[in-house]
């Protein structure tokens, strides 16, 4: 039989993609034997749209089922520099060239990179946004000394000492500041620095000029004491850190924060710090000993300064995770690791090291480049920067599971009550039927809105998510109520139900084990069909805002801002994907539903 | 007939009944006070808070026991008095006579229009079965059920109107803004073209699967081969023997579009800020207007328990064999 059922299975996908001419064969001897379930089964797998629907179906059960274990979401994640990237990878891709002609200098932007060769040429790959990878014209004719990268711009110095930059201009922080101009032109540029929407020039006389973004963090105004000192200067988004020259640390930027509570030892001078490096929220200093030092919010583990087999040589700072290349050549790194950042390959003999935001570069005795870090994303990112795919993923069991949830509580109410209908009759049936026709009687979907409205919004996410299965649920049993009533009214006269009555069985016997059986068909058709409409529905109350609520993700929900038309005409991924996840669900389960009627029909059978 | 249409009607009543109890209880239940909605800013004094407090709390009724807040609902329903807006300031009634009549005017055209289409390719599928035409329209139908109403709706506003920039991407037609009249009716069609389309799209797929079944029935039925035996000519058997008996399932379904041209369609309407009912309906519950919302639902119940009635009345109408009883 197996091997029959797989000989059909096959033919019928070789059909489907039409290596094979259709042929007719009626095999009369095979039909005469087979049971009913046999003769369904047959059918259904003999039709190629349900296998067709069956593929993509199992195969979108199994992406939400597996793979969210593999894709860990954290729904309180939120990173705003990741926000609104379209789909795609090559974050990392380095252009060949520039391992050929060596390395002199990478700096690493959200979503980009930016490199400078040994020979001055400069290279930017990695996402295009804010035209980022467009290097203009005089820079790639100029013989570029320096490069910094911001969060989506990027700043370069050339050996004659001139400013250039390009990508996000919304600050001015591409252009040489208006108001220090003669200032950093007299004192000519020593090192350059680019952070979230502003840009830093550090002078030769150790004089700091800040542009761009910084009318909320107040990092153009560096206080006296410290212009004409300083001799190093890292960037992040509300503060900059600042090496002096006596080896002592020191702040700008907004007060008050985690980071700028610096620990006393390395502001008093008991220690004298060689290097600085800072993240997002926490700084990180390394003295003339050795010895590493770091402050700051304590999320991720990023205080929990690992082992290290040998001493530190240069230390390096990613949003949220910070790289130390070792003096045997080795780099050791901790702290957040979503995109693989602080997740390091084995490496050996390791001269140079580039970090900032999501990636790392390491730069071999030989000169060859290994990279590891954010490549891309593969559906791209919504508003807040989280992954749009892991959220699809969670999302999607969400969805399924609700969908799934809801189509049993129908299923169940709608058999029972059309059960007790159909045997019963009389009074019963009378108001049950007037019930169903009170609950039908309601359109769905303004009732289904008004009462998901109704869940106010103390009760915890899992509390919300049974009540909307239920809603789901309780508002469309009377189809199916009726359906069922309706093939029991007609099993009801059949002779077996008159036979097993007229043999003395109970009256709930006959129900559940003569029946129910002959009904299931008609219950199990419904329920695909339901099954999709439920999935539907969620997703049409979560894109009103009724469903579920962020930031647990739902297919739905992911939708939600699709109600802006900035998200419609700009940023399409955001609402084309989770829009093809729904539509996919729904048709699979809709091509599953019409074989399945298919195949039951009596009518289909005859030959 | 007359005898009948009684009948139904009084067993409608406590079907009503239970309905506005079922509705009034609900909206009792929703979190939320309307009457601080109401108050405006700026009420200094104490006194005067609670002076306003209770002069709007009596023009809700809320300030009542339940039982008199429901008589009182039912007796000026019963009256035609729909309630009052805390949301708008204005009477329900007024608050939702201009968005009903948006709300007929883009559903009358889309089902219209679906019937028009889904009706002659319904019965060609059925009659040329399994034909590439027929496979075309099975397959378009399926992912016509399949696909979100909103992602229709998000598609036609990211092609029609962002990439082609042929048609607005929402909002409301402005009596201000045309120079003449004839100018105004047309602004009313550029502005409600995306809206019936979508719903035209989304009511499409359901209506042609039905009728294609409809008529499959009917051609499978013995009278089709007696007339085909018979040799009569293929458009004679299929318009006037097999169409007219499909025609009474169909009916069904111009009745459920009753409901549905009342009803309004609040994903549709919501996507396109078109202020028809259902756009009215998301926004009361927002701003937790209870009034409006229980006027509404109960407005959509009656219009279904009628448009039962109607479909039941039509089925002897269109088929002298059903009788009413």
């Amino acid at each position: 039989m197996t091997n029959k059922e797989k000989k059909s299975f096959w033919e019928s996908l070789t059909n489907f993609m039409g290596f094979k001419k259709k042929s007719k064969k009626v095999n009369l001897e095979e039909e005469a034997i087979a049971s009913p379930g046999k003769i369904i089964f047959k059918n259904f797998i003999s039709n190629k749209f349900a296998i067709v629907g069956m593929v993509m179906f199992a195969s979108l059960l199994a992406m939400v089922l597996i793979l969210p274990s593999i894709y860990k979401l954290d729904v309180t994640y939120t990173d705003p520099v990741l926000s609104n990237i379209s789909p795609g990878y090559g974050y990392l891709s380095y252009p060949k060239q520039l391992e050929k002609e060596g390395v002199a200098k990478i700096d690493v932007g959200t979503s980009f990179s930016v490199g400078i060769s040994q020979e001055g040429n400069i290279f930017v790959w990695g996402k295009n946004r804010y035209g980022v990878l467009t290097i203009p014209q005089e820079v790639q004719e100029a013989n570029i000394v320096d490069v910094a990268a911001g969060d989506m711009h990027i700043v370069v110095v050339d050996d004659k000492g001139n400013f250039y930059g390009w990508g996000n201009n919304s600050f001015d922080q591409t252009e040489l500041s208006f108001a220090d101009k003669f200032a950093i032109q007299n004192e000519k540029i020593q090192k350059i620095a680019a952070g979230d929407q502003y840009t830093a020039v550090l002078t030769k006389e150790n004089k700091l000029y800040v542009w761009g973004s910084v009318l909320s963090n107040n990092l153009d105004s560096v206080p006296k004491e410290f212009q004409g000192r300083i001799v190093d200067i890292k960037t992040t988004s509300f503060n900059m850190l600042l090496l002096l020259d006596d080896g002592t640390v020191a702040i700008t930027g907004v007060k008050g924060n985690e980071l700028s509570a610096i620990p006393s030892n390395l502001t008093d001078g008991t220690v004298n710090v060689e290097q600085i490096a800072v993240s997002y929220r926490n700084g990180l200093a390394l003295d003339d000993q050795g010895n590493l030092y770091v402050w700051g919010n304590r999320s991720n583990g990023i205080l929990d300064i690992p082992e290290m087999e040998s001493s530190p040589k240069t230390i390096g700072a990613g949003r949220n995770h910070f790289t130390v290349l070792l003096e045997d050549g080795n780099i050791a790194s901790w702290g957040a690791d979503h995109y693989g950042q602080s997740t390091v390959p084995t490496l050996s003999n390791v001269e140079e090291m580039y970090t900032n935001f999501y990636a790392t570069y390491a730069i071999s005795d030989s000169g060859k480049i290994t990279t590891w870090g954010l490549k891309g994303f593969i559906f791209g990112t919504d508003e807040l920067g989280r992954n749009i795919f892991v959220r699809l993923l969670h999302g999607g069991r969400l969805t399924l599971f609700v969908g799934a949830v809801a189509v049993v509580i129908t299923a169940i109410i709608g058999v029972i009550i059309g059960l007790i209908a159909g045997f019963y009759g009389g009074w019963i049936d009378n108001v049950l039927m007037r019930f169903a026709e009170i609950v039908s009687s309601f359109p769905f979907l303004p009732l289904a809105i008004t009462l998901s409205a109704l869940i106010s919004s103390s009760v915890t996410q899992n509390q919300r998510l049974i009540l909307i299965m239920c809603i789901l649920g309780v508002l469309s049993w009377p189809g199916l109520a009726r359906m069922v009533r309706g093939q029991i009214l007609s099993e009801r006269e059949k002779d077996y139900v008159l036979a097993a009555r007229s043999l003395g069985l109970k009256e709930k016997t006959i129900i559940i084990k003569h029946i129910l059986p002959n009904v299931i068909n008609v219950v199990i058709v419904s329920m695909t069909i339901h099954y999709a409409r439920s999935l539907l529905t969620e997703a049409g109350l979560s894109f009103l805002g009724f469903g579920v609520i962020p930031p647990s993700p739902s297919w739905g929900n992911m939708l939600t801002a699709a109600q802006n038309s900035e998200v419609i005409k700009n940023y399409w991924w955001r609402w084309i994907i989770p829009a093809l996840c729904v539509l996919i669900a729904a048709l699979s389960i809709n091509l599953i539903g019409d074989a399945l009627r298919e195949a039951m029909d009596p009518k289909s059978n005859e030959k | 007939m007359i005898k009948y249409i009684a009948k139904r009607i009084s067993s409608l009543i406590p079907v009503i009944f239970i309905i506005s109890v079922m509705l009034f209880g609900l909206m009792k239940l929703m979190p939320g006070d309307p009457v601080l909605r109401m108050m405006p800013d700026g009420v200094k004094s104490k006194e005067q808070y609670d002076a306003l407090y209770n002069s709007y709390a009596e023009k809700l009724g809320v300030n009542k026991p339940v039982y008199e807040q429901y008589t009182r609902w039912v007796v000026n329903l019963a009256q035609g008095d729909l309630g009052y807006s805390s949301l708008y300031k204005q009477s329900v009634k007024e608050v939702i006579s201009e968005p009903l009549k948006n709300s007929i005017f883009v559903n009358f055209f889309s089902i219209t229009l679906s019937f028009l289409i889904a009706i002659p390719v319904g019965i060609r599928c059925a009659t040329k079965r399994g034909g590439v035409f027929d496979q075309f329209w099975q397959i378009f139908s399926l992912v016509g059920i399949s696909i979100p109403t909103f992602f229709i709706g998000l598609l036609l506003i990211y092609f029609m109107a962002f990439k082609l920039s042929l048609l607005p991407p929402g909002g409301m037609p402005l009596k201000s803004m045309a120079t003449s009249s004839t100018g105004y009716m047309l602004s009313w069609f550029k502005y409600a073209a995306l809206p019936i389309l979508t719903l035209t799209i989304g009511s499409l797929a359901g209506t042609i699967r039905y009728v294609r079944s409809a008529m499959i029935d009917v051609i499978s039925k013995d009278y089709i081969r007696t007339a085909r035996a018979k040799g009569l000519s293929k458009k004679v058997i299929i318009y006037t023997h097999a169409f007219k008996n499909a025609l009474i399932p169909v009916v069904t379904l111009v009745a459920g579009s009753i409901v549905a041209l009342f009803g309004g369609a609040s994903i549709t309407e919501q996507i396109f800020s078109w202020n028809g009912i259902g756009y009215v309906l998301i926004k009361a519950l927002n701003a937790r207007d209870f009034q409006v919302v229980l006027a509404m639902n109960m407005f959509y119940a009656v219009i279904s328990l009628v448009a039962n009635l109607i479909m039941d009345i039509s089925y002897s109408l269109v088929d002298p064999r059903v009788k009413l009883d």
